[in-house]
């Protein structure tokens, strides 16, 4: 787990971590866990501002289910709130957060699957417009983004959504970097097959 | 099958990005259950406290009972009344225990030999006199 550590390293020592490319997001993350560790349960509702869109747009690829991926945020955020300085202190604070984010998500998955086998899938994930011109490819893309597995369509988040390094992606999923890229190209491969005809399609109606 | 180039379809994902924004009940569930565990943690945190400090008196408690009562016993040797003169007093004074019964100077034999000999100092002055 290099690359939550909290322990400072030399600068000359090259790292998995120091590929990061710190955001204006990610600063901002790391500014609302700095107050949520001062001031306590308080300033929850500053990150939960900033990031919850985000975490319920992730915690779904892996859920498949709107009100799971809300559940999984809130048990997320709760955790955090427990424990403020765990995320003050992580080294990249977004990052830490996806992934108590997803492992929260996990445990939803793997506690309602019976149920859900026999309920249809949540028609509002990644769809809350209607569907005409560009918009209507848009919406394609997220149906066809939401067939994947979700071990590849969470990936394509972190990768393209989330503009996240292979190394970060491997390091929240707890695969190597090379995984996480062969995930990458195999789902980029699925949505080109799919995709091909249908966006044809729909630019030439 | 035609595919479209990778780099197109990770155009088409980038454009479709999209922010969905949680129910407004949402964030106040959050910042309540939030509340409510930190609460909770606050109070287990408490009690956990207040145990282990009950337990640690009820240690010490039963600790500070054993010394005392251990040093208990020596407090008579001590005390006057436990004195070799008294002790001596109770033991030459009080010849009166059954088991203390003062034998009789040939006793060393059987039960047999006894009856023998109290027969024998019985018939005494007559077998003195039978001898006459």
């Amino acid at each position: 787990m290099k690359f939550f550590k909290t322990k400072p390293t030399p600068d000359s020592v090259k790292t998995i971590v120091d590929t990061h490319d710190s955001s204006e997001f990610a600063d901002r993350v790391r500014f609302c866990a700095e107050r949520l560790a001062e001031q306590g349960v308080s300033a929850l509702g500053g990150l939960y501002d900033a990031t919850a869109s985000r975490l319920v747009r992730y915690a779904s690829t892996l859920t498949r289910q709107r009100d799971d991926a809300e559940d999984a945020v809130q048990a997320a955020l709760v955790r955090i709130a427990l424990r403020p300085g765990l995320l003050a202190r992580a080294r990249y604070p977004w990052a830490y957060l996806l992934k108590i984010t997803r492992n929260e998500a996990l445990n939803i998955v793997r506690r309602r699957r019976p149920m859900r086998s026999l309920t249809r899938p949540d028609a509002r994930i990644w769809s809350d417009a209607p569907p005409h011109g560009e918009e209507e490819i848009h919406q394609l893309v997220r149906l066809a983004l939401r067939k994947l597995p979700s071990t590849q369509a969470e990936v394509v988040v972190l990768k393209i959504w989330e503009e996240m390094t292979f190394a970060e992606i491997g390091e929240i999923l707890g695969q190597s970097p090379n995984t996480a890229a062969s995930r990458y190209r195999y789902a980029l491969q699925k949505l080109s097959q799919h995709l091909h005809s249908v966006v044809q399609e729909v630019r030439h109606a | 099958m035609p595919e479209l180039p990778l780099e197109q379809v990770e155009e088409l994902v980038e454009e479709s990005v999209f922010h969905p924004s949680p129910c407004k009940r949402h964030r106040e569930q959050v910042l309540k259950s939030a509340v409510q565990a930190t609460v909770r943690q606050k109070v287990s945190h408490r009690m956990i406290a207040a145990g282990s400090a009950s337990i640690l008196v009820l240690g010490m408690g039963i600790l500070l009972i054993r010394a005392v009562a251990t040093s208990r016993p020596a407090v008579p040797e001590n005390t006057p009344t436990a004195s070799p003169t008294s002790v001596e007093a109770t033991t030459v004074g009080a010849p009166a225990t059954p088991a203390a019964a003062p034998q009789h100077p040939g006793s060393s034999g059987s039960l047999g030999e006894e009856l023998y000999r109290s027969s024998e100092s019985a018939d005494g002055p007559v077998g003195h006199r039978s001898g006459l």
